[in-house]
């Protein structure tokens, strides 16, 4: 736990509302993102609240061996199972076969018939000087399954641990490797139409 | 067998979280070797990943579950003071 988490979380202990606001909304995506894909969007909300006030009742006794961040997360993800099995609702982790195997990008050998085109730009920035195509992939990052979504944003938006992913949302390493890959494959394939048309 | 170029991309993300070794990563080489759009690939998913730290997208919290939640906060913070009393 770095210097600066652990003033803040003294802060949070002795009431400071600005603090806590600040963290309660810095979070909050993530945190839906987990809620959601454990729980469905329906209660994700009521998840995250529940789990809040774990986490605050439970602050005192927080030793820092993790990261705050890290911390949360698995409470919200255990608040979230709980309430899976309360509501008794099965969530359908979506086949992971689907419709992988008639990818139109490969033929029959599994060899590229439809590869993705050379782009202009080496570095994420110059990729994301448009603004369009950034909208472009944040929208289409909304539209993909709820465990995908929630395997990318921690692992590549916010470095969590493969370990700690596979804990968090209950998902083999292999299954996380899977969703990992069908993520950034459909982000990779965003770009490549938007520098193929310029369109999203 | 070297690996296909669909496995081949498969394990491309795959290096990204851990690097493959041994005897995979050798035919994976020699893969990448023989196949410039399995090349271009790997550059072009390193690049997405990338990416998708920067664009994030990120949703905000309703103003009621702000409120909620902080209402929660504040009467957990005066209950832990009540008993230090
Ligand atoms: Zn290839």
């Amino acid at each position: 736990m770095s210097q600066s988490e652990k003033e803040l979380l003294s802060r949070l202990i002795v009431g400071d509302e600005i603090v806590f606001e600040q963290l309660f909304t810095q979070y909050y995506s993530l945190m839906f993102s987990v809620a959601q894909s454990i729980a469905g969007q329906a209660i994700a909300d009521e998840v995250i609240q529940e789990a809040w006030i774990s986490a605050m009742k439970a602050l005192p006794k927080f030793e820092g061996r993790s990261s705050f961040k890290s911390w949360i997360m698995r409470i919200v993800a255990n608040e979230a199972k709980t309430r899976r099995r309360k509501e008794s609702r099965t969530v359908s982790l979506e086949s992971i076969q689907d419709n992988w195997a008639s990818d139109p990008r490969f033929n029959e050998k599994s060899h590229w018939v439809e590869p993705s085109s050379n782009w202009n730009g080496d570095t994420p920035e110059e990729l994301l000087e448009a603004q369009e195509l950034k909208d472009c992939i944040a929208k289409n990052m909304q539209r993909l399954p709820d465990n995908q979504k929630a395997a990318l944003k921690m692992r590549d938006a916010n470095g969590f641990s493969m370990d700690e992913i596979c804990n968090i949302l209950e998902v083999t390493p292999s299954n996380l490797r899977v969703l990992l890959h069908r993520g950034r494959d459909q982000v990779l394939q965003v770009i490549d139409h938007f520098q193929k048309t310029g369109e999203c | 067998m070297l690996p296909t170029c669909k496995q081949a991309t498969e394990q491309l993300s795959e290096n990204i979280d851990h690097n493959i070794r041994g005897f995979k990563l050798f035919k994976l080489k020699l893969h990448l070797m023989m196949c410039r759009l399995c090349r271009r690939y790997d550059k072009q998913i390193n690049l997405s990943a990338q990416t998708i730290n920067l664009v994030e997208p990120s949703i905000k919290p309703s103003d009621s579950l702000k409120a909620k939640v902080l209402h929660d906060y504040r009467g957990i913070h005066q209950d832990s003071q009540n008993k230090h009393k």
